[in-house]
């Protein structure tokens, strides 16, 4: 039985194998190893690599299985410029937070999807920021937004600030040390994610308005953040430090 | 274990090899003590000269015995030529094929967030302090055709961009005396993208 998925990682392996971290649409994140995929004259090694949509088998009971068949459907995703680094960065996304082996099949839609769109051009932090807050719901780390930590609903005109159990909580000063957020601008962002999560596709929501671009980032980051409990997106540093080095001092 | 801790120490040091595991660590060691001592005791010497003598050249990262690799000395080699290359087993490859007569930069490897190597950890830092050093006027990106090598090559381009540097990429195609049929669909279609006229020159 064939599986669509797509490599989120792969490393070298003893000498001729391939360890890969796979994400499957059934099956979740799923580790493999890909016998003799690493040899230089395999044709494996060239259709094993990330954003190749792929059909495969595999045969194992333990955590890491053997890849038994791969085969590629249609061409690579082809990923220019930037969009590599956004690529590398939700895959990393997938890598960190997903558990091994649980089921995700709405999160596959939305990857491939935000894939896609990445590779035809479509606006890049939009289709990333979409993806985080699927990503989001489907690992049940989304907070409602518009119910309070009191279990009361969001005031218009109130101003609050994410709680590290990912509750909004009010707050009357404007403090520097987080990140507050208006009571009208949660409401508003909360109409749109439920369309969004509903609709379990980055596309149906093109209308977010700048405004709202930000404040997704922003809570985006942050509940990414506590995700990782402590853990730092490497890919995140990488696209830091593009500008450091492309900017000639 | 059965024959003492000196023996067990080097079956253990021999593991460090790659692809060498505990039966072929031991096969290895017993080998060596029962027939080649000659050989047991020169490899120990060459193992510890070579630890301690090789390091990074100080200009392309290249390993050498000096402060300045003799590829970076030779000056008969190409100064305007800047061939950049994921490690020396890389660079090693392109110096066989005797096509090449420029001068190089070895990474650290690619670029691969989940494997936690950024731009500092495969040396972008230093490479773009070594470009402020030399006059180069083109930047071979030979990088590895994966994603991560492609990344890689995207990042340093960037870099060139921005100080009027002409960066190329190598080429992907067919192998020599491949057949067609059995090219996977990436390599062809960038094959056909990198498509030349016949008959020029």
């Amino acid at each position: 039985m064939f599986e669509a998925s797509y490599i989120l990682h792969r490393r070298p392996f003893r000498d001729t194998s391939l360890l890969l971290d796979v994400f499957t649409y059934q099956h979740g994140k799923v580790g493999l190893v890909a016998k003799g995929g690493y040899k230089a004259k395999s044709s494996k090694s060239a259709i094993l690599q990330a954003f190749q949509p792929l059909l495969i088998d595999w045969v194992g009971k333990s955590d890491l299985k053997t890849l038994t068949q791969a085969e590629p459907p249609s061409a690579q995703l082809e990923l220019t410029g930037q969009r590599q680094f956004a690529g590398l960065y939700i895959n990393e996304l997938l890598y960190k937070l997903l558990a091994p082996e649980e089921p995700m099949p709405a999160l596959f839609s939305a990857y491939v999807e935000c894939l896609s769109g990445l590779s035809e051009g479509e606006d890049m932090s939009q289709m990333l920021r979409d993806f985080e807050l699927i990503l989001l719901a489907e690992l049940g780390l989304l907070p409602s937004f518009d119910i309070d930590w009191q279990g009361k609903v969001i005031q218009s005109e109130s101003n609050y600030y994410l709680s590290a159990d990912s509750t909004f909580v009010l707050t009357q000063e404007n403090s520097r040390s987080y990140v507050v957020f208006s009571g009208q601008d949660l409401l508003a962002y909360s109409s749109r994610v439920q369309a969004l999560v509903s609709n379990k596709s980055a596309n149906q929501v093109n209308d977010l308005k700048a405004v709202y671009q930000t404040l997704n980032k922003k809570v985006s980051y942050m509940l990414i953040d506590q995700a990782l409990q402590g853990a730092k997106l490497q890919s995140r540093e990488l696209i830091k430090q593009f500008s450091k080095y492309t900017t000639v001092g | 274990m059965k024959f003492g801790v000196t023996i067990d120490e080097l079956i253990d040091a021999l593991r460090v090899l790659p692809g060498v595991g505990q039966k072929s660590a031991q096969r290895m060691a017993l080998d060596l003590l029962e027939r080649k001592r000659d050989g047991g005791v020169r490899l120990s010497k060459a193992l510890s000269e070579a630890m301690h003598k090789v390091q990074r050249c100080e200009k392309c990262r290249n390993f050498t015995e000096q402060d300045v690799c003799e590829i970076c000395r030779d000056t008969r080699r190409d100064d305007s030529l800047l061939c950049v290359v994921e490690s020396p087993s890389d660079l090693l490859a392109i110096e066989q094929s005797q096509q090449y007569a420029g001068k190089y930069f070895v990474l650290g490897g690619s670029l691969s967030p989940i494997d936690g190597r950024g731009p500092e950890e495969i040396g972008i830092g230093q490479f773009v302090s070594y470009l402020d050093q030399i006059q180069v006027s083109e930047v071979i990106l030979a990088t590895n055709p994966t994603v991560e090598g492609e990344a890689t090559a995207h990042y340093i381009s960037e870099i060139l961009k921005n100080r009027g540097i002409l960066a190329t990429r190598l080429a992907h195609g067919i192998p020599l005396g491949g057949e067609l049929g059995f090219v996977d669909g990436g390599t062809l279609g960038h094959a056909f993208s990198g498509r030349k006229p016949l008959g020029d020159g």
